[in-house]
């Protein structure tokens, strides 16, 4: 008796490894292009919450998962500002979200999060993804890391773009291709993005230690 | 005056200590691990930008000495930085070469050096002289590092 019930905790415990290990992989893939978008409720620096369906005239969103400490998201931020007034009336508003471990970085708490939405000026919703769960979802790995999302006439949402904003992190004034508003565009069209992905360096999430 | 020499010569001696890092294209880096000559080649993506990636370079860089490893580090500074970047590898004592990327598209360089990586920094690529390769996108710690190379030479 006491051997079966030794056995049975055994097998448990290899099922239970395998299973968290099975959750920590699936951090790696998360969302391609042609998936349907993860609603969320993440909670706005202003105290709303935020979800997919809270602007119901939205056509789209331009979904950034960015930080305020990240000097290659820094170098974005007004960019991203530029990309919301742009294309906010037409329907396409930015949502940015910052996943990234308070703990590891103090800079992005919510409170420095609403002193960075103040300073900048932001237009839009800037959203703390705490568990980190909406990230994971997406399959974002770093910030900026874009999304855009096409609303279509169920109702849900599906990404068309992930990746760079443009071609040239440093200098805004030597953008060649701007391939975030070349697929917002195409959508606004009623045609498919051109280019679906483009990559660019960025700094890793920081994931909160399990 | 004398303190002019002073300061003049200190300025010497230390520039003399920062080596200037040669630059490197896309296909000259896939050459230093598709031909190794060691047992494991280790190629780091960092930039004096970012923190986890400086963390880990000195982790790195022991491994690389105590062990039959090759260490390279890659910049994907700016070139404002490159001189802050140099600066950086001397104050730090990291006596592996550093080279800056000659790539001026980041997409064609992310998936020519690995499909799998998004382009976040830290990155490591692993590579055995077998040409079985891990690649990691993500802070290092010592163990760890210790783990993959042990990994990829016993496998």
């Amino acid at each position: 008796m006491k051997r079966t019930v030794l056995t049975m905790a055994g097998v448990l415990v290899v099922i239970v490894v395998l299973f968290v290990n099975a959750i920590d992989s699936e951090q790696g893939p998360g969302k391609e292009v042609g998936d349907i978008a993860t609603d969320f409720n993440l909670k706005n620096i202003d105290g709303n919450m935020i979800s997919l369906k809270s602007d119901e005239n939205a056509k789209g969103h331009i979904l950034v998962f960015t930080c305020n400490t990240c000097p290659y998201a820094k170098m974005y931020e007004q960019r991203v500002i530029d990309l919301d007034k742009k294309y906010r009336q037409k329907g396409f508003s930015v949502i940015a979200i910052n996943p990234n471990d308070v703990q590891k970085q103090p800079g992005d708490s919510f409170d420095e999060m609403k002193i960075r939405y103040k300073d900048k000026g932001f237009t839009f919703p800037y959203l703390r993804d705490d568990t980190q769960e909406i990230a994971a979802a997406y399959g974002a790995t770093k910030t900026p890391h874009v999304y855009i999302l096409n609303k279509e006439s169920s109702g849900s949402f599906r990404i068309e773009y992930i990746g760079a904003i443009d071609d040239s992190p440093r200098e805004a004034l030597d953008v060649q291709e701007r391939y975030v508003e070349a697929a917002v565009d195409a959508l606004l069209k009623g045609e498919k993005p051109e280019i679906k992905g483009k990559r660019a360096i960025g700094c890793t999430i920081k994931w909160r230690d399990s | 005056m004398k303190t002019l020499l002073c300061i003049l010569s200190l300025t010497i001696l230390t520039n003399a200590n920062t080596e200037e890092s040669r630059h490197i294209n896309l296909e000259e880096l896939q050459e230093l691990y598709d031909n190794p000559s060691n047992e494991v080649t280790i190629i780091n993506f960092w930039a004096s930008w970012c923190g986890p990636c400086v963390r880990e370079m000195p982790d790195l860089d022991d491994i690389a000495i105590s062990e039959n490893v090759d260490l390279y580090f890659i910049s994907l500074d700016f070139k404002q930085d490159y001189m802050k970047a140099d600066k950086l590898l001397a104050k730090k004592g990291i006596k592996s070469t550093n080279f800056f990327i000659d790539e001026k598209d980041p997409d064609k360089m992310i998936r020519g050096i690995e499909e799998s990586w998004s382009g976040a920094i830290p990155a490591t690529l692993f590579v055995h002289k077998s040409g079985r390769r891990i690649f990691h996108e993500e802070e290092l710690s010592k163990k760890e590092i210790q783990t993959i190379i042990k990994n990829l030479s016993t496998n």
